[in-house]
């Protein structure tokens, strides 16, 4: 099942995950995973608009509507509801519809509600490189691919590679890694090394960046242990032997931001080099196995993670 | 079923406690209290000491009301049938009863999304609305706009740049 130090691929996975189906081919590999159950983030200060309006509106209620109704005969909460259990491989189609359709899937009302319901359905992440640097993402139900916004990068058409993804509390993070040019540049330029973490959200649909890691890295090891992220190992532009600091990162509490990680070997076992494997979480602990990265050649790289 | 010894009580047991609804047209139903406490709204207003005879449900016409008993009297039968059976047969058999259930147009939809939400039954909140999901999912723009009377406010010039924006929905 492991990519077993292929250099074509990079992936990591999540130890909070029931089922994990791992794909290669010559031109992508994935993991898909389903979806984390839990969800304790942002659900908090929403208030219930369906549960709370009432059903007094009849067929004529319309009529005294300012604005269009979302769909005519329902009060706007309960046609939001119901919009709300379309699945985003078909929300093209939804926006294509009318302007009052379009705004509604845009609205904080429409992800607040499937946040707080847990609606976010299930993706499966692609990057895609080559000509054009961009995320996609599947809809198993609608048997769709759509691109996502494009991740806010300070360098939009570089080739992103080495980092790691992780799916925690139902967002999807995409931490550090490298970014070079495609084409050689003359003259030749090191990779930059970025500590960046960004969060996709898949309610809003959105791209925001998170605390930085302490330190930039690239090729490390990387997993969710109890519901934080754990980061081992890798390298950086200065340290290409490899780095033997592990961070934690709670996805709770982003204003804590990222602290040194466990560097008991009892719990971490880091010792050096590059983390090119999966680490594995064997009773709550997170043990990362090392070996060699020896090839930087790649044409072609494909990301993939399941949130 | 109603022979069996089990502690569990028979949805059909003639010495549950009765409840009284009346819509809002005037007409009663009488309905077994397991029925009535389908109804999340039902429950709070007999735990918060309600104690009339009949409970008025002011927004849910008799025809409305009647369908809406149907579902939840199935599903305390079918919750009750699950419980002696076991999970599985009776998981199927929610499962095809509330498709055909289910299966009406647009108008009835509508007034059972506003019955299970004034009413609060989570059940058949989830049901209808997915419904509505399910006739939106694979249709074209045109067909969802003539189904559910939306008016396309867009101009064509608007119309067609977003159809360009999302062109790979079109696929």
């Amino acid at each position: 099942m492991k990519s077993g130090g292929s250099p074509l691929f990079s992936y990591s996975q999540s130890s909070f995950f029931s089922h994990v189906h791992f794909y290669t081919s010559s031109s992508f590999s994935s993991i898909t995973v389903d979806f984390v159950k839990t969800f304790t983030r942002s659900s908090l200060s929403i208030a219930l608009p369906s549960m709370l309006s009432s059903g007094i509106s009849g067929p004529t209620v319309e009529e005294e509507f300012v604005h269009q109704a979302i769909i005519p005969g329902l009060p706007d909460d309960l046609a939001l509801r119901c919009l709300a259990k379309v699945s985003h491989g078909y929300h093209g189609l939804l926006e294509t519809v009318s302007k009052r359709w379009r705004d509604a899937i845009h609205s904080s009302d429409y992800s607040n509600l499937k946040a707080r319901e847990g609606w976010s359905g299930n993706w499966l992440f692609v990057l895609t490189e080559g000509t054009d640097v961009h995320w996609i993402a599947y809809d198993p139900e609608a048997d769709r691919w759509h691109p996502l916004p494009k991740l806010p990068s300070a360098n939009p058409s570089w080739h992103h590679y080495g980092f790691s993804c992780v799916s925690v509390n139902k967002m999807f993070l995409v931490i550090g890694g490298s970014y070079a040019p495609h084409d050689p540049v003359f003259p030749p330029q090191k990779p930059l090394v970025t500590n960046d973490v960004m969060q996709f959200d898949p309610f809003k649909k959105q791209w925001s960046r998170l605390a930085n890691m302490r330190t930039a890295r690239s090729h490390f090891a990387c997993s969710v242990v109890f519901g934080k992220v754990y980061v081992a190992g890798g390298r950086t532009s200065s340290c290409t032997r490899g780095l033997a600091l592990s961070e934690v990162y709670d996805p709770l509490n982003d204003s804590v931001a990222w602290s040194h990680g466990l560097s008991s070997m009892d719990e971490v076992s880091v010792t050096y080099m590059l983390a090119r494997d999966t680490p594995s979480i064997i009773e709550g602990n997170f043990y990362v196995t090392f070996f060699l990265f020896f090839s930087c050649s790649r044409q072609l790289t494909m990301n993939a993670f399941f949130l | 079923m109603a022979s069996s010894s089990s502690s569990l009580p028979s949805p059909s047991s003639s010495s549950s406690k009765k409840f009284i609804l009346r819509s809002s047209d005037g007409k009663h139903f009488e309905v077994d209290e397991a029925v009535a406490l389908q109804s999340e709204m039902i429950k709070q207003m007999v735990e918060d000491g309600f104690g009339g005879d009949v409970i008025p449900l002011l927004n849910v016409s008799s025809i409305v009301l009647s369908k809406v008993i149907d579902y939840c009297k199935k599903h305390v039968e079918l919750d009750f049938k699950k419980k002696m059976d076991g999970d599985n047969e009776a998981h199927e058999e929610i499962k095809n009863w509330d498709s055909e259930y289910i299966n009406v147009g647009v108008d009835e939809l509508y007034h059972l999304i506003m019955a299970a939400n004034y009413l609060h039954i989570k059940g058949l909140l989830d049901l209808t609305c997915q419904k509505v999901a399910d006739i939106i999912k694979g249709k074209q723009p045109e067909q969802i706009r003539k189904i559910f009377n939306i008016e396309n406010d867009f101009t064509p010039e608007e119309e067609q740049e977003i159809r360009k924006e999302h062109s790979w929905a079109f696929e």
